[in-house]
């Protein structure tokens, strides 16, 4: 297997919505997004908490929780993600998209090591791979991303938040796909770290080629690794455009309000500024 | 810029000397001598482990400002603040709060200093108790603390609740309606209900998004003005640590590595580790205020 070949499909979101129903109601969390992404280009998603931002990532994949209806299309190159079987989503997750997470803890096995987790993705998606051949990828793949070789059979529990991270884009990277959507995964982070894995997340993008989409409610973090930036508030897509543009000169004032509520825009001992 | 002799963290000239009485820059309420905190964990079950949390820290808080302990998880900051209120105990060293030594108290006295700290902590979705609604949550220390009369304690929990910027409507409302924001501003009500004399923020905004971490750094501020209070805020993000703190204590590995005014430390950083964090600080493009 070519470690670097993936396919040429473009990410296509079409009005996508989606309902949460709660206490009988259907209750409006992403409306009517549209937006699309290359593998190669980097695209952030941006808002603040209740925006839709995660949703949006989440119906991608098709992990929203039972009780959520989406509309519209998703379409990975021909194909509409919203209309295939579980089987082929089944596919989809990891073979073209992968995505990672805020909480690494919660989202890796516990009673699997790193490595058995990337060989476990491995031998699921080319089911002609052996064991020990998977054994042996899921090490290349893991030192490629930061682990090294001597930590590899250590238990999530057993890393720091950084080292987990890696972990978990090892896991959503081993099979290759095209597309890769973190969801706040730096969010728990301290800073050094953050940056690292930005860092990391940045040169496995520019390496492999992929699509990236970042969702964050962080602002700089965009600003660090996304050509490209869309902002939603309460899940309208209110802006999108060059990440240079919209964080310099935003059209709407929704993020023209998320730029002056930031820590990091404002003047020390003056109040910030609210949005309400 | 000088060193101490004892190769303690990097001073600068515009912090306080070590010396009681001497200080220019008001009243010290809290000083930590010498604290350090041990923790013993199994790391097998044939080995006992010591984690320091904190080495030989030696801090002097001053009455009405707000300092910022900056630093990593695993820096110390959390033990401290924890240890200031007492929540947990020194293993060794003195904590005064004024002439009291905090880390000694039992019984009553220790009761007694309850009221005179307040925390708040990272986690807004696990400090407020689900099955209370936030006029019950409020008028909970109220009532312990008798801190009003009886008769006047609900119109004393609404005036909790608009100092916190909240509606006094909230008083009805259970924490799963309220946002990341709106709790951590009820636990901070919640907090200050007992009027203490100051205040520790343990991470208070790292759980929030961008907007309501402004809501909750502006109230800080607010109070801080208003009540004059004095805040030890605990935090891992640069930017919140320029925008409310005074002085900015920078810990790393259970030790403060470099003190100063928040202006010259983070301009002009002297210690690596200072460097390092403000190297690895995000930033926004430079953005057209509109």
């Amino acid at each position: 297997m070519d470690a670097h070949h993936i396919q040429r499909q473009r990410l296509d979101l079409r009005s996508v919505s989606v309902w949460y129903s709660m206490t009988g109601r259907q209750v409006p969390v992403v409306r009517e997004v549209s937006l699309s992404i290359n593998p190669g280009e980097t695209l952030g998603v941006v808002g603040t908490t209740g925006s839709g931002k995660s949703t949006l990532g989440l119906s991608i994949l098709r992990l929203l929780p039972r009780g959520a209806t989406v509309s519209g299309s998703i379409l990975l190159g021909e194909e509409d993600l919203l209309q295939c079987s579980d089987a082929r989503m089944r596919d989809i997750r990891g073979r073209s998209i992968g995505m990672i997470f805020q909480d690494s803890l919660a989202s890796l096995n516990p009673v699997l090591t790193v490595r058995s987790q990337v060989a476990e993705t491995l031998r699921r998606h080319d089911k002609t791979l052996s064991r020990a051949a998977a054994r042996s990828r899921a090490e290349e793949v893991l030192v490629e991303l930061g682990i090294p070789a001597n930590r590899i059979r250590s238990y999530p529990h057993e890393f720091s938040g950084g080292m987990r991270q890696r972990a978990m884009i090892a896991i959503a990277l081993a099979a290759n796909p095209s597309f890769l959507i973190a969801d706040e995964s730096t969010a728990e982070l301290d800073a050094p770290t953050q940056l690292r894995i930005l860092e990391l997340l940045a040169e496995v993008q520019a390496e492999r080629g992929l699509g990236l989409v970042v969702i964050s409610h962080d602002l700089a973090v965009i600003n660090r690794v996304c050509e490209r930036v869309a902002v939603l508030s309460k899940g309208t897509l209110v802006e999108q455009g060059p990440s240079s543009e919209v964080l310099r000169n935003p059209e709407s004032d929704y993020t023209r309000g998320l730029l002056r509520m930031s820590a990091k825009a404002m003047t020390p001992g003056r109040r910030l500024y609210t949005y309400r | 810029m000088k060193l101490l002799p004892d190769a303690g963290p990097t001073m600068r000239d515009d912090a306080n000397p070590d010396s009681r009485g001497e200080d220019d820059q008001g009243e010290v309420l809290i000083r930590l001598e010498n604290v350090c905190r041990t923790y013993r964990t199994s790391a097998s079950f044939f080995r006992r482990e010591a984690v320091q949390a904190l080495r030989s820290v030696n801090l002097d808080v001053h009455k009405g400002e707000i300092l910022a302990l900056l630093g990593q998880s695993g820096s110390g900051k959390s033990t401290l603040g924890r240890i200031v209120v007492r929540l947990t105990r020194a293993t060794s060293g003195k904590v005064w709060f004024r002439d009291i030594d905090v880390n000694r108290l039992r019984g009553r006295a220790l009761r007694e200093f309850r009221n005179r700290a307040g925390i708040v902590f990272q986690d807004p979705y696990s400090s407020l108790n689900p099955l209370m609604t936030v006029g019950t949550a409020l008028a909970e220390p109220l009532r312990v603390w008798n801190v009003v009369a009886k008769a006047e304690v609900e119109s004393e929990v609404e005036r909790l609740l608009t100092s916190v910027a909240l509606p006094t409507s909230y008083i009805s409302r259970y924490p799963h309606t309220l946002s990341g924001g709106e709790r951590q501003r009820v636990a901070m009500a919640r907090a200050l209900a007992v009027r203490p004399e100051f205040l520790v923020a343990d991470e208070a905004v790292s759980a929030l998004d961008v907007a309501s971490s402004a809501e909750v750094l502006n109230l800080l501020l607010d109070l801080h003005e208003r009540l004059k209070l004095t805040v030890l805020f605990a935090t891992h993000d640069i930017a919140a640590a320029r925008v409310v703190s005074d002085r900015v204590a920078v810990m790393q590995h259970g030790e403060i590595v470099e003190l100063g005014t928040t202006s010259s430390v983070l301009s002009d950083p002297q210690h690596e580790y200072t460097e390092l964090l403000l190297r690895s600080e995000l930033h926004l493009p430079d953005h057209d205020p509109a």
